[in-house]
């Protein structure tokens, strides 16, 4: 329990069992909430959320491995009905049921929500 | 050897040594033991034999183990995870550094031209023709060298075979690393900027072998 409190229940949100979420933690040691970077806690949220707001900036610290949260994120489609695409630079999850997707710049420190195939359309918002 | 001088303090009275029995060091250590035996899967698969050792002394007290209740029995499992590389991929090599199927020489490596990083901003395809677009104002990035492009990968893979020393199976990166000068970003109006961090995606292709599936420098 804790500080992994908020992704658990996004998730649930978004369709995931909680017991398969809790054990996917476990299984990728994420313990914490410092665990859970806020940026993706906020991309969730706005998943969830429906919020379209164009690319968001976040940053990520040296001093944190937060691999394993990226491996974790990376197995979203054994819990939620969604895809994922490495595009290496960047990846993509796709959420047919929410008709949205949201891209995931590693390379540019950004991600954004859109709907389904509109991640690089110029239009900021409301797409 | 010399000989041990203990030193007292004047006035104080020699104190005492304390004993398992004890009640201030039953409630220590069944705390402890509490927190390794129902620290739940995680924490359990991390035992180290010292944790072990600790948890049998433990268990061997009565109080403690009144203390903490019933404990199931706890089994070892003690393998060292040798890293290993996937065929093809020389450490001290870059141009090695795609084995497997990856992009982070092609698309990064100290070789590849700033014309060829505008124009993967402006058109979303990178130096080796793969398609990768780049968001609103962002840019695309290579190393500065070779030199750079192997420290990188080095510091990385120093990291990976520590953390997986105790692992049953191996794990990647997917972390941020800095490394001074490593590269630069190039902009789609021709501008640039330099780049001391490295974004990593290394990843296990199976229990003990990782493959780089790419690694380049970020702003």
């Amino acid at each position: 329990m804790g500080a992994d409190t908020s992704l658990v229940q996004l998730l649930v949100d978004l369709g995931a069992v909680e017991e398969a979420v809790r054990t996917r933690l476990a299984d990728q040691e994420i313990e914490g909430a410092e665990a859970v970077p806020t940026w993706l806690l906020d991309m969730l949220r706005a998943v969830r959320d429906g919020e379209r707001d164009g690319w968001i900036d976040y940053s990520r610290s040296t001093d944190v491995d937060d691999t394993n949260v990226l491996d974790f994120l990376r197995g979203l489609p054994e819990l939620l009905p969604v895809t994922y695409e490495n595009n290496e630079e960047s990846w993509l999850f796709a959420l047919p049921d929410r008709d949205l997707e949201v891209t995931i710049s590693w390379e540019g420190s950004c991600y954004k929500v859109s709907r389904l195939g509109r991640t690089w359309d110029e239009a900021p918002a409301g797409d | 050897m010399g000989a041990v001088v203990r030193i007292q303090r004047r006035g104080s009275p020699p104190r005492r040594r304390r004993e398992a029995g004890d009640p201030d060091v039953v409630q220590r250590d069944a705390a402890v033991a509490s927190r390794i035996v129902h620290g739940g899967a995680v924490a359990r698969a991390a035992l180290r034999p010292v944790h072990l050792v600790t948890l049998q002394r433990m268990a061997g007290n009565r109080a403690v183990a009144a203390a903490i209740g019933p404990v199931a029995p706890v089994v070892p499992v003690v393998q060292r995870v040798a890293t290993q590389l996937v065929a093809g991929l020389d450490a001290d090599v870059p141009s090695t550094y795609d084995s497997g199927g990856g992009h982070s020489y092609a698309d990064h490596g100290a070789h590849t031209t700033k014309e060829a990083h505008v124009t993967r901003v402006n058109t979303g395809v990178a130096p080796s023709g793969r398609v990768s677009r780049v968001p609103p104002g962002k840019g695309s990035s290579k190393f500065v060298s070779d030199d750079k492009h192997k420290e990188a990968f080095k510091q990385a893979l120093a990291d990976i075979t520590v953390k997986n020393r105790p692992k049953q199976k191996v794990r990647g990166a997917g972390n941020v690393i800095g490394v001074s000068g490593a590269g630069t970003t190039y902009f789609g109006d021709g501008s640039s900027s330099a780049a001391d961090k490295v974004q990593l995606d290394i990843q296990s292709i199976d229990d003990t072998t990782i493959r780089i599936n790419s690694m380049y420098p970020v702003t």
